[in-house]
Parts: structure tokens; C-alpha cells; sequence
């Protein structure tokens, strides 16, 4: 343990912002840092699909919703209480991912992007119009607190300690997964598959294992959602949000975890920060993809590993046609 | 020690080579690019595997890996059939391969792809990795010290912590062995391994196969370079348009006839067809 916090000084610092509630006693700025460490879950859990195995998944809202009305539905109609409801909607989640996974292998690149697309709406269409169960476009009410055997998370700052524990294991865990042979291969995947396969690894086992993983975390994330929200309805799963959890894992760093939290935290307080911001969020988000694409590929961690880089690269991109006798000569 | 790892020779029939290729085809679309081709090595052998361009050398060696689905035909490997096996099922029983145009995983460390040949031999799941147990923490243990061990053999140890594609392109090749000698194979297939290398790296890989059979591993080579592989080979064989024209040992082959017209482009009526 104390190495695995040595390599992770985020493993510090995710507990250490459980003092906040010492300095600061404002409802509303817990209520944005739930948010945020909501996200920062839905980010990471993204990043080990797009960022670290290379699987463009464009429709991570599907499985936070999947997760978000399974713990609803799980809560009001069968009455179970919040802990159980929360680990069986992220494995009820797992299972949905796996199942979608499957088919959607046989996709590649863009087409899988279209693909998850496709499916995001899909499920928002049967959150939309399965009245009976799901409540239709009026959403489900009344989603109880979670009751903790001791302790019932009432105020946003109950749910902000709660949400550290929640961030923080997710990070230990998926951090764990990815500095170990797991994590490799799913790298090596992305590398080179005809490598990874050629060394013994089994591609698809590990692409369906991969989007059952993600989609666990998505799923916990969701039912996190539903029952600090109390209230959800298929508007908070659409495509727009799957973007925005795009947005964030790209800002923070493909196939860095580190940069999935900050990426997260950014893009939930810079859109309160600044107020009049805030009816811009998804022109935002937007934006910030474009940016990030095109200046710095390896987001803000791969910036801070080569800080200064990617303006020298910039540099080289638009001399190289600029002077084609060096070319010829190289 | 890892659990779950096959001890080598487990399930070894002494009367079986232990490659044994037989009426191996394949076509593409109509066009028949091998046609029942038969291919036998005995443990510890050194095999090079020779012919013109489109004589179907790359074919027969990715049937043999496993990228290919062959059409018909057998693979008895230590007397198992490997045609129809996946190429991880082929990998964990002892069959890996190398690549002409070098293929790693070049956003990762030096070590940690030659810790990606290990991950067939290890068993930790991914809860265990998850909840960092120590059993998953051990084994990665061992395949950093193991993996450090095969670098500094192959006299890459310096680079350990630099990323893949950084490395030259010698070192790119050495490297790709050594992930592929990671994996505990019993037979290692080389796809040219010393293309695009000078004459010094060419001494080189020469001694490195050799010290790779004395460690009891049998070898599969594919080479451009004649002179290598006329080196490097006990037996050479020796395919053209699809099947096999000639087999023996280098002195043999290049005494052969029809080897010959293959290769200086003569009718082969001129050996006696």
C-alpha cells in the first residue's frame, strides 16, 4: 500500500479534500464538487475505453443511465435498500456493457464511435417511451436517500464526503488494473492488435472484459446520481452528456486516470465559476474537444509530462511544408 | 514460480517430430497460394525456409502462427493438432512468431513489452489486480525481474525505461525477440529477421539463434539473406509456387536442380520435370 501511494500522489489528495467541510460551508459549492466526482468516475471509467484500449465509445450516457434507473427501479419497485441497489446496478450495468460489447467488436474506429452512438439513443428512446416501468419523459420521483446502516446521507455535504470515498476507491481500483498485466494489455490492444495477439493476448475476451469494466463504473456512477438527484428522467442521459464526459476525458489526457479527474473537476467548476458562462456549457464542451484534438493530443497529462512540446511540434507541422527541399534531403 | 504454468515436455510423444506439417493448402480467392505442403522438425532443430517471392513462405508461416485459417490440411505440434486454435491457445502451447516489418507496442517501455510476453504465462485475474492482492503484486514482481533478466541477455537492459519506437531499429528487432522468447516458446518462428540489418547485426542475430536452440528451443526461419540462413540452418527447406520442391540440409539444397532453375530463372524441364 504505501508504494502504490508513493507512485499515487493522487491517492493523497483525494482524501485530503475531505477537510473541505472545515473551511467552507456552502451547499452549493458541495453540490457542484458531487457533481464533479460523479463525472471524474464517468471520465475515468470512459478513458479505459477510449484512452487506454483505443475503443471509440461515443455513448458512455447509455451505461450511466442503464446504471442511474436500475438503482431507481431496484430501490422503488423491490424496495432494496441503497448499498445493495448500488452494487447491483453497477453489475446489472457490467452486464448490459458486456452484452453490447459483442457486437460492437466487430467495429472499429469511427464505426464503433457511430456504432455506441447508435446505442446511446437507443436507450434513451426506451427510457423515453417504456411508460410503465420507467416512468416516460416524466422521469422517476421520489428516489429514497441512501441509508448507510449508521448513517443517512441527507445534505450535499454528507454526499460530498461519500463522494471522495466513492472517487477515490474507483481510482484505487482502476489504477491498480492498469499498472498491472491487465492494464498492458490493454494498452498493447491499442498499440498494435496483431502484436498483442501474436504474444498470446485474447483480443476479444479482453474487449468484452474492458467495456463490462467500464461500464460497472458508469453504472455506480449512475446510481450514485439517482439517489443524491432523487430524481431522474432520460434527459440526463442523452447524447449531450456522453459528449460532455467525452470532452472531459479529452481535455484531462487519454490514457492517463490522473488526467480524467482533473479533466472532470475542470470542466464541472469552470462553467460555475463563471456564471454567465454557464448557458454555454455544451458550445464548451464542444470546443473543447476541437481545441484539444488539434493542439494538444495528449491532453493536460501530456502536457505536463512534456510541457512546452506541443508548441514545438506545432512549429515543425507547418515548416515541413513550408520547405520541401529539406524534406527531399531527409 | 507461477501457478498454472505448463512444465515443458509435459505431454511429449517420442515418436511424433515435434513439428509435423502435413498437406498443408490455402487459396486466396481462386488463386492457390500453398498447395499441400508437408513440413517436419525434429525437437531442437534449426529450420530455414526458403523460396522466390509468392512461393508462399509468409503463408505457410502465418497458417503455422495462426493468422491464417487454413483450408485444409493438419498441424501436429508435439502431437496436438494447432489448425483451429486460436493464435493465444497456440502461443500458450509453445508457438510464437516474430514479424518482417517490426511490430511493438511503441507507446510502452521497453520492459514493459517484454513483460507483455509473460502475460501468457501468468494467471492473476483482474479482481485480484484490482484489489491489488498480493499474489497479483508478486507476480508482477516476477515478471519485472524475470524481463529485466531477458534484456540484459539480449544486452538491452540500458534501455529498459525508454519507450519502444524510440529505440534504433537493431534494437527494435532485438527487442521483438525477446518479448517473443518472454512467452516460453518451444518453437519460435522468425519472419526475416535480419532485414534491413548490416553484416556486423547479421553476425549478431546469427550467434543469438544459435544460443537461443542451446537453450532447447526449436527454430522456424524465413530469410531473404542466403548466406544467413545457409549459416544458421541444419535443414533448409525450400518452397516454389505454392509446394514444396526441395528439402535437406544447405549443402544439399543448393546443389538441388530444381532449386537451382528456381532461382537463377531457368524452365524447370532443365531438371528433369
Amino acid at each position: 500500500m504505501p508504494g502504490a501511494v508513493r507512485r499515487n500522489p493522487a491517492l493523497v489528495a483525494l482524501p485530503l479534500a475531505a477537510i473541505l467541510p472545515f473551511f467552507v460551508d456552502n451547499n452549493y459549492v458541495f453540490h457542484i464538487l458531487v457533481v464533479a466526482g460523479i463525472y471524474m468516475v464517468l471520465s475515468m471509467s470512459l478513458n479505459l475505453l477510449i484512452g487506454y484500449t483505443g475503443l471509440f465509445s461515443f455513448g458512455h450516457a447509455a451505461f450511466y443511465g442503464t446504471g442511474a434507473y436500475a438503482s431507481a427501479l431496484l430501490s422503488l419497485g423491490c424496495g432494496l435498500p441503497f448499498p445493495a441497489a448500488f452494487l447491483a446496478s453497477g453489475l446489472l450495468t457490467a452486464v448490459f456493457g458486456v452484452t453490447v460489447a459483442f457486437p460492437a467488436l466487430r467495429l472499429k474506429t469511427i464505426f464503433l464511435a457511430i456504432a455506441t452512438l447508435g446505442l446511446n439513443e437507443i436507450v434513451r428512446l426506451f427510457l423515453t417511451n417504456l411508460d410503465d416501468v420507467t416512468g416516460g419523459p416524466a422521469g422517476l420521483p421520489g428516489i429514497p436517500l441512501p441509508d448507510l446502516w449508521l448513517v443517512r446521507l441527507e445534505q450535499p455535504q454528507d454526499f460530498y464526503l461519500a463522494a471522495i470515498v466513492f472517487v477515490t476507491a474507483a481510482y484505487w481500483a482502476l489504477s491498480n488494473l492498469l499498472l498491472k498485466r491487465h492494464g498492458r494489455a490493454l494498452k498493447a490492444i491499442r498499440d498494435d492488435e496483431i502484436a498483442a495477439k501474436a504474444v498470446g493476448v485474447n483480443i476479444t475476451s479482453y474487449k468484452v472484459a474492458v467495456f463490462g469494466i467500464s461500464a460497472f463504473f458508469a453504472g455506480l456512477a449512475g446510481s450514485f446520481f439517482a439517489h443524491y438527484i432523487t430524481y431522474i428522467s432520460p434527459d440526463s442521459f442523452g447524447l449531450s452528456e456522453s459528449f460532455a464526459i467525452i470532452a472531459m476525458v479529452a481535455l484531462g489526457g487519454m490514457g492517463d486516470l490522473r488526467g480524467s479527474l482533473i479533466g472532470a473537476f475542470l470542466l464541472c467548476v469552470i462553467p460555475e465559476v463563471f456564471r454567465s458562462l454557464h448557458d454555454f456549457r455544451e458550445l464548451i464542451y464542444g470546443f473543447t474537444i476541437m481545441l484539444i484534438v488539434r493542439m494538444l493530443p495528449g491532453g493536460i497529462a501530456g502536457w505536463t509530462r512534456n510541457p512546452g512540446g506541443w508548441l514545438r511540434r506545432r512549429r515543425n507541422d507547418d515548416s515541413r511544408p513550408a520547405d520541401p527541399r529539406r524534406e527531399a534531403e531527409s | 514460480m507461477i501457478p498454472g504454468r505448463r512444465t515443458r515436455g509435459e505431454r511429449r510423444n517420442r515418436n511424433m517430430r515435434m513439428v509435423e506439417v502435413r498437406k498443408a493448402s490455402k487459396s486466396f480467392g481462386g488463386l492457390s497460394a500453398l498447395k499441400d505442403v508437408d513440413l517436419g522438425m525434429e525437437d531442437g532443430e534449426i529450420r530455414g525456409l526458403i523460396g522466390p517471392n509468392g512461393a508462399g513462405k509468409t503463408t505457410l508461416f502465418n497458417l503455422m502462427a495462426g493468422n491464417y485459417r487454413a483450408d485444409s490440411g493438419s498441424f501436429l505440434f508435439d502431437g496436438q493438432e494447432m489448425f483451429g486454435l486460436g493464435i493465444d491457445e497456440r502461443v500458450s502451447l509453445g508457438i510464437v512468431r516474430t514479424f518482417q516489418n517490426i511490430r511493438l507496442f511503441g507507446s510502452m517501455t521497453v520492459l514493459d513489452n517484454v513483460k507483455m510476453g509473460f502475460h501468457c504465462r501468468a494467471s492473476t485475474g483482474w479482481l485480484s489486480a484490482a484489489f491489488n492482492l498480493r499474489r497479483s503484486a508478486r507476480e508482477e514482481a516476477w515478471m519485472a525481474s524475470e524481463g529485466e533478466r531477458l534484456l540484459d541477455e539480449l544486452d538491452l537492459l540500458p534501455h529498459r525505461g525508454e519507450q519502444a519506437k524510440n529505440l534504433s531499429y537493431g534494437n527494435q528487432r532485438r527487442l521483438e525477440i525477446a518479448r517473443a522468447l518472454a512467452t516460453r516458446p518451444r518453437l519460435l518462428m522468425l519472419d526475416e529477421p535480419a532485414a534491413g540489418m548490416n553484416e556486423s547485426e547479421g553476425r549478431q542475430l546469427l550467434d543469438r539463434i544459435r544460443a537461443i536452440r542451446r537453450s532447447g528451443i526449436t527454430i522456424l526461419v524465413v530469410e531473404h539473406d542466403m548466406n544467413l540462413l545457409m549459416t544458421v540452418s541444419d535443414r533448409v527447406t525450400v518452397l516454389a509456387h505454392g509446394q514444396k520442391i526441395a528439402e535437406g540440409t544447405p549443402a544439399e539444397v543448393q546443389t538441388d536442380g530444381r532449386v537451382i532453375a528456381e532461382y537463377l530463372g531457368r524452365e524447370a524441364d532443365a531438371s528433369g520435370h
